[in-house]
């Protein structure tokens, strides 16, 4: 029973989040429409909680994604939600401590990893299309704020939290 | 993480790709699509409203470059009042010509925006009409008093995924209202413009000329305005010249459009 609770939450939070997606995708001028809320918000669950649920977090808000994506379906689910469980394992095997500069360094390596995967993919998939005219140059200056953009918000975040929430501390939290 | 977890995550993934496909997800993604989609469309709407007060620019150059263009145009029609309303006689004669949703009798249904791709590598807007409504992949999309936007991409019930004019994989056959008629491949992937390639190196193409679709596509009419050529680029050594357009219309505002179901 709790853990249908608990699937419901993270539902309850996957939309919650995808609302606040479209607000920054939307509304932000660019460049600061590149903001990827859910690397965010996985990064802050992944530190303050060191759950798995983060994984599916991601997976319940990347399938809503995927309900509006002109990609085939599944591209952007398996490139984020590798991205995620990566960078959990790296926060659970590696990284040693909750600071901001651990959470700029997990949301970097998320968004360069989902990036490549994504990318890979799109690229795969769309192998047959003849002359698909990949325009780079802007793909690169989008992927690079989107990079900076993640990884100072999760600092910041990291760093705010940290200083109200105990559970956001330096020290490492085991369940 | 245990390896259990990872496993389960795996299935469910793989699990939810190919039900999809198969359709068995269909009343699931019906279902969020009903809770999602009026909370995207008052963000989209609203977003539309709010850029619609202000134009984005990428850098001080760019501000400054659109600042002396704009005032370069006030005084030209100031000063040449009579050339003015000459082109606007003109443009609207053209516009009379190729006005074509009004001339021609196409069955159209109107649908509403109520989101855009965010996706880097996609520009696509979707729409609040699907197979329900016979919506199906492929049918051309008009906005305004015709304009060509793009095409249906993906539908699904009760919504459809538009791919439009300027996304990377967006191939339209295009007309050039020039002298010589040039016909061409209008292509996106290139930001805000999109370009039509393939025009003859010998035929003369004006700056400001209307591009049209040419009709040679099957399920894309002939006559639906795209754009005006804004430059040309050609090589003395290459058989064809291109064309960067304009799109008639911002393709980043579009509240509403048209998709012509018969033609």
């Amino acid at each position: 029973m709790q853990s249908i609770i608990n699937f419901i939450k993270l539902i309850a939070l996957a939309i919650i989040l995808i609302f606040l997606h479209y607000v920054v995708s939307y509304l932000f001028p660019p460049p600061f429409n590149n903001l990827n809320i859910i690397f965010v918000a996985v990064i802050l669950f992944i530190m303050g909680w060191e759950s798995s649920a983060s994984i599916w977090l991601a997976f319940i808000f990347n399938f809503f994604i995927e309900l509006y994506s002109a990609t085939p379906f599944g591209l952007v689910i398996v490139s984020n939600v590798v991205s995620v469980a990566l960078v959990y394992m790296l926060y659970v095997y590696i990284f040693t401590n909750r600071s901001w500069y651990s959470a700029v360094a997990l949301s970097s390596i998320a968004i360069v990893f989902y990036r490549i995967i994504y990318s890979i993919l799109f690229i795969s998939l769309n192998f047959s299309s003849v002359g698909l005219s990949i325009g780079w140059e802007t793909v690169a200056v989008s992927y690079f704020w989107e990079l900076l953009l993640t990884a100072v918000v999760s600092g910041l975040a990291v760093l705010v939290l940290s200083k109200v929430l105990d559970r956001f501390k330096s020290q490492k939290m085991f369940f | 993480m245990r390896k259990g977890r990872l496993l389960a995550i795996t299935i469910v993934i793989l699990l939810t790709i190919l039900f999809h496909y198969t359709g068995w997800l269909n009343p699931v993604e019906v279902f969020f699509r009903k809770i999602i989609n009026p909370g995207s469309s008052g963000i989209y709407q609203l977003s539309v409203e709010v850029n619609n007060e202000t134009d984005n620019f990428g850098s001080v150059e760019e501000l400054e470059a659109a600042y002396i263009e704009l005032k370069k145009k006030y005084i030209d029609s100031v000063v040449d009042k009579t050339e003015y309303k000459l082109l606007e006689e003109e443009n609207a004669v053209l516009r009379e010509q190729l006005n074509f949703l009004e001339s021609e009798d196409y069955k159209t249904i109107g649908a509403t925006v109520v989101g855009k791709s965010i996706e880097p590598l996609r520009n696509s807007i979707i729409i609040d009409r699907g197979e329900a409504d016979n919506i199906r992949v492929g049918m051309p999309v008009v906005a305004g008093s015709g304009i060509f936007i793009g095409k249906i991409i993906r539908v699904e019930e009760g919504t459809s995924v538009v791919n439009l004019i300027n996304d990377r994989q967006s191939k339209i056959a295009g007309t050039l209202m020039n002298r010589d008629r040039s016909v061409g491949i209008i292509e996106g992937g290139y930001g805000l413009s999109i370009q039509m390639n393939f025009i003859p190196q010998n035929e003369s193409v004006p700056i400001g000329e209307t591009v049209i679709t040419s009709g040679l596509e099957e399920g894309i009419p002939n006559g639906l305005v795209v754009g005006t050529v804004d430059a040309i680029e050609k090589e003395a050594y290459q058989p064809f010249q291109r064309a960067i357009i304009s799109p008639a219309i911002n393709l980043d505002k579009i509240k509403s459009v048209s998709v012509i179901i018969d033609i």
